[in-house]
């Protein structure tokens, strides 16, 4: 049972199985941000690796960890061709894997929690529960 | 995905050795690159190549050790790895959700499809590959064989004055004034730390190229990779730090000196560790400043290790953070 006025998070009985997650630093803010997706954008490009059906497993029973409940974002969308470019460069298939296009998703507080960015500006959204992103996301281009 | 029987991989039944999942060394929304280990202590890595609806396929390469440490640190790419491997061939494995292999193939490595093999600049991000417990270094066949004492002797005074360290009881009260005492106090620091938090030298390997294994408590470990990697970056401004420093410590020192109490902490803050604590255990700012001195030579004796490449610690980030 939780408090009427504080946002529930999505996925919220397995987050608390999880030490610190979201990390206490997570915080709700307004912030154009790019994210690797398919298309058509649907719903589907905004579901946690730890639970999408093709998630990459290498090891039985797995512990997931706390950011596999999160949807990777990246402040920019050089920060994201970046980090794009250096999957491609390892592995010529990463597109099957994380997306074809890039999107920007306009993301605002009342969206979730929002990890505090890495030095290559990568950060994980918890999202609240009822929250869509598909209509806050415009593809920008191919990947 | 690619119909491998088509290229001239060989199915095979399984895998031909049992292997245990170690760590993931590279990830994106899920392991990309993870190590894992037989039960004679062979090291083997899974690369992620290929997926469809079903199954994600890994190449599965037996590395040695220094092969691994070496694209650790950023002197080999993941395509060396997999392509000029030392068995010449490689496996190819299909997991599904379970982690259960679908198919398994033996195909020579020159015959990787394009499409799976990485490219020519494919280096390690040099972030988060450290193994728990341990700190790995990969040397040159020229290193220094003083590198492991110097290593334990600045992870001792991390122990006690880096990020996650406790100096406890330790009271520095020597005359330091030969390296044989230096030698004492970085020993009393080492033995002042509690036992999980002591270094200790785990294993070296000495092929051409080779290893240094410590094990470590991480926390502290990743203190002192970020104060060789922040006197990397500053290292000008530290050096000029440090000989003020040592020049006027070699006197008497008066104790009300505030301008080398203000270098003294700002050597500390520079490389992380904590100045007060340092001088609320030390008999004077002279035995502080000189202890600074001492473990700061020990930090530019690792950072010129990683500049000339001789020995390299794994997960030492570019700018120190």
């Amino acid at each position: 049972v939780y408090p009427l006025d504080v946002p529930v998070l999505k996925h919220a009985q397995e987050l608390e199985k999880l030490p610190d997650c979201p990390p206490f630093t997570a915080s709700e803010r307004e912030a154009l941000a790019f994210r690797f997706v398919w298309t058509p954008v649907n719903a589907d490009c905004f579901v946690p690796i730890a639970l999408r059906p093709a998630r990459r497993v290498i090891r039985n029973n797995p512990r997931p960890s706390c950011s596999a409940f999160g949807l990777s974002m990246f402040g920019t969308e050089k920060q994201a061709r970046a980090k794009f470019g250096a999957l491609l460069e390892r592995t010529p298939e990463i597109r099957k894997t994380i997306g074809t296009h890039l999107a920007q998703v306009y993301l605002m507080p009342s969206h979730g929690l929002q990890t505090y960015p890495t030095e290559i500006g990568h950060f994980d959204l918890f999202e609240y529960q009822d929250v869509n992103l598909v209509s806050c996301t415009q593809v920008v281009g191919l990947l | 995905v690619i119909h491998l029987n088509q290229i001239g991989a060989l199915p095979i039944p399984r895998l031909p050795v049992e292997l245990e999942h170690v760590r993931d060394l590279e990830e994106f929304d899920g392991p990309l690159l993870s190590e894992f280990r037989s039960a004679d202590g062979e090291v083997f890595i899974y690369s992620w190549c290929d997926c469809d609806e079903e199954v994600n396929r890994w190449i599965v390469v037996r590395t040695p050790l220094q092969t691994l440490f070496r694209y650790l640190v950023g002197r080999s790419t993941l395509r060396e790895l997999v392509r000029d491997c030392r068995d010449r061939f490689v496996y190819i494995v299909d997991l599904d959700q379970q982690a259960e292999a679908r198919a398994t193939w033996f195909i020579t490595a020159e015959s990787l499809p394009i499409q799976y093999l990485p490219g020519p600049a494919s280096y390690h991000p040099r972030d988060s590959s450290t193994e728990p417990g341990y700190q790995d270094v990969y040397i040159n066949q020229k290193w220094d064989d003083a590198y492991p004492r110097k290593y334990l002797q600045a992870y001792a005074f991390h122990t006690a004055f880096g990020a996650g360290g406790n100096p406890g009881n330790l009271k520095i009260t020597y005359n330091l004034t030969t390296g044989w005492i230096f030698h004492t106090l970085f020993d009393i620091m080492q033995k002042n730390a509690p036992l999980d938090k002591r270094g200790d030298l785990a294993a070296v390997g000495f092929a051409s190229p080779g290893y240094i294994r410590f094990s470590v408590d991480s926390e502290i470990a990743a203190g002192l990779r970020t104060a060789v990697s922040r006197y990397l970056a500053q290292r000008n401004r530290i050096r000029t730090l440090l000989d003020k420093l040592s020049t006027e410590s070699r006197g008497e020192i008066d104790e009300g000196d505030n301008e080398l109490r203000g270098v003294f902490s700002e050597i500390c803050r520079r490389l992380g560790v904590a100045d007060d604590s340092l001088l609320a255990h030390s008999e004077n700012l002279q035995a502080a400043a000189r202890v600074l001195v001492g473990y700061v030579r020990r930090i530019e004796f690792l950072g010129n290790n990683e500049k000339s490449r001789l020995a390299m610690l794994v997960g030492l980030t570019a700018d120190g953070e």
